[in-house]
């Protein structure tokens, strides 16, 4: 049930600018033909009518996908209805997805401070047709009534990709203060690093990550409230970078293991752009690494980046969700879903085959890898 | 990499003349284990009511369980529903003088912040805590005193 009227008043709608940005563009000029624009972006704001619905525009070329990113100003709950394609048929209906057991993208739920489609999540769900899309989207203020008349902000990533099951993505991993001087933190946070690098490329795509610091409080909030240093670091890179942010705990929790901000995530800077990950849940109770503890952390990161490019749970703790991939077995019990999903890395928890050791989590569908591929931040 | 390593750590307890042996026998397929092997936190006024889930969650700290967070929730629901058990102070004193276990105590001080009576039993241990630990601990409480 939709607790406001569907989308179906056009708004008025403000392009403020269309700018083009491409990581090839910082190449060398080597006389040859310039390489193929792999991402261009573009920013709108619109606004929305007396029921708070609104629609965003956007021209896709040929062989692109996308992403919008929808952001409120004010700090409200923004998210997607529709999204209809040049022919006006509906390509995506939060009607079709509100009640049911398969978890498709939280765009569909809304979220505050920012909310991301990236289309197309799945195979199935097939390649953007060349010409004018329209999302249509709701925006909601803090009190989760209508907003009238209110701006929401916009931004459409294209991506163009010759190589749509490879890609690379940009990592950056920043310590919070003092984080780093902790005894042996840098080191186990470098190894999971690597095993979440073999994870990925097993899926292909390189993941390449440089380390930095910034200036947070390592009791970090969790990521669906963010922090605005997020969104600043961010803004100094122009391509588009994952952030995972390294701190103590999260959300005054010292066992929440890692946490990404939506599913999926924006790969635009905003305060909620960041995979959050707590070293002490993971050092446990000694606060130092075992090898079994930093195979956690690798797959912990590899598991919750999964959740910021778009995948769900194969099947959520409970065994009454699932997500909308077709290729992840079907179950409905603890054993039955231990059994047959137990070794994915989106399953919701390790399964430990004695006290001390839990099996390695390093399978994905060819549907789930597909997600992860098609996420616009990927190349 | 894979995690295949099985570390075999035997229960240390430390040396501390506060420690007390846990009681319950823990397997692999224990209930409260297995809820708080979950990746999204499991509350835990949802932990299943066992005979002496106090104590069970006690051995479940002490233990050496993967994942490392496992141990950690126990502490924390351990504070958060067992403080006034007589047995709560000798319990996780511990966790404030050795520096092998100070996890479980910033574990439980976190938990105890929601509750001035757990927090006035815990604040004191964890201002007398090892150095490596006592700057978390006090971060911690810092946070805590500065939020609205
Ligand atoms: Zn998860």
């Amino acid at each position: 049930m939709h607790p406001h009227p569907r989308a179906s008043l056009a708004c008025l709608t403000t392009v403020l600018l269309v700018a083009a940005c491409s990581p090839d563009s910082k190449q060398p000029d080597t006389g040859e033909a310039p390489p193929v624009e792999t991402l261009r972006v573009e920013e709108q704001t619109v606004t929305s009518n007396n029921h708070g619905l609104f629609d965003v525009d956007f021209e896709v070329k040929d062989g692109e996908r996308v992403q919008l990113v929808l952001e409120d100003p004010n700090n409200g709950y923004v998210g997607t209805q529709l999204l209809i394609d040049p022919d006006g048929n509906t390509a995506l209906d939060r009607d079709d997805w509100s009640g049911s057991h398969n978890e498709l993208t939280e765009a569909l739920t809304g979220a505050q401070y920012a909310s991301t489609l990236n289309w197309p999540v799945r195979e199935e769900d097939g390649t953007l047709a060349p010409g004018v899309w329209t999302l249509s989207g709701e925006i909601l203020d803090r009190t989760q009534e209508p907003n009238k008349h209110a701006d929401v902000e916009a931004t459409i990533l294209y991506r163009t990709d010759d190589a749509p099951t490879a890609g690379t993505a940009h990592v950056v991993m920043a310590y919070c203060t003092g984080v780093r001087d902790q005894d042996g933190v840098v080191e186990a946070m470098e190894a999971g690093v690597a095993y979440w690098q073999e994870l990925y490329a097993s899926w292909g795509i390189t993941l390449t990550v440089e380390y930095t610091d910034i200036e947070v409080d390592p009791a970090l909030p969790d990521t669906y409230e963010g922090v605005e240093a997020y969104g600043e670091l961010l803004a100094g890179y122009d391509d588009y970078p994952l952030l995972m942010i390294v701190g103590d705990d999260i959300n005054g929790d010292s066992y929440i293991y890692g946490e990404a901000a939506a599913i999926p995530g924006p790969a635009t800077a905003t305060r909620i752009s960041a995979v959050e990950v707590s070293w002490l849940a993971h050092a446990g109770a000694n606060g130092k690494f075992s090898d079994g503890e930093i195979g956690i952390l690798g797959e912990t990161m590899a598991h919750e980046t999964g959740h910021y490019l778009g995948m769900f749970h194969p099947v959520e703790d409970g065994w009454q969700f699932w997500d909308a991939v077709d290729d992840t077995p079907e179950c409905n019990s603890m054993s039955q879903c231990q059994d047959k999903l137990g070794a994915n890395l989106m399953f919701p928890y390790p399964v430990c085959t004695s006290m001390v050791d839990c099996a390695p989590q390093d399978e994905l569908s060819d549907g789930q890898t597909g997600i992860i591929q098609r996420y616009v931040g990927v190349d | 990499m894979r995690r295949a390593l099985a570390f075999l750590a035997p229960l240390a307890l430390g040396s501390s003349a506060l420690a007390a042996e846990p009681t319950v026998a823990l397997t692999n397929d224990n209930v409260v284990i297995q809820a708080l092997r979950a990746r999204s936190a499991v509350p835990c006024a949802a932990l299943a009511d066992q005979p002496d889930l106090a104590a069970e969650l006690y051995a479940i700290a002490e233990a050496d369980v993967a994942p490392a967070w496992v141990s950690l929730r126990a502490a924390s629901c351990l504070a958060e529903r067992f403080s006034t058990d007589g047995r709560f102070v000798g319990w996780v004193s511990p966790w404030f003088t050795d520096d092998e276990r100070g996890g479980l105590g910033l574990a439980a001080l976190t938990s105890s912040l929601a509750n001035p009576a757990t927090r006035s039993v815990i604040e004191p241990l964890a201002r007398q805590a090892p150095l490596r630990w006592r700057d978390l601990y006090a971060r911690r409480l810092d946070a805590a005193d500065a939020a609205p």
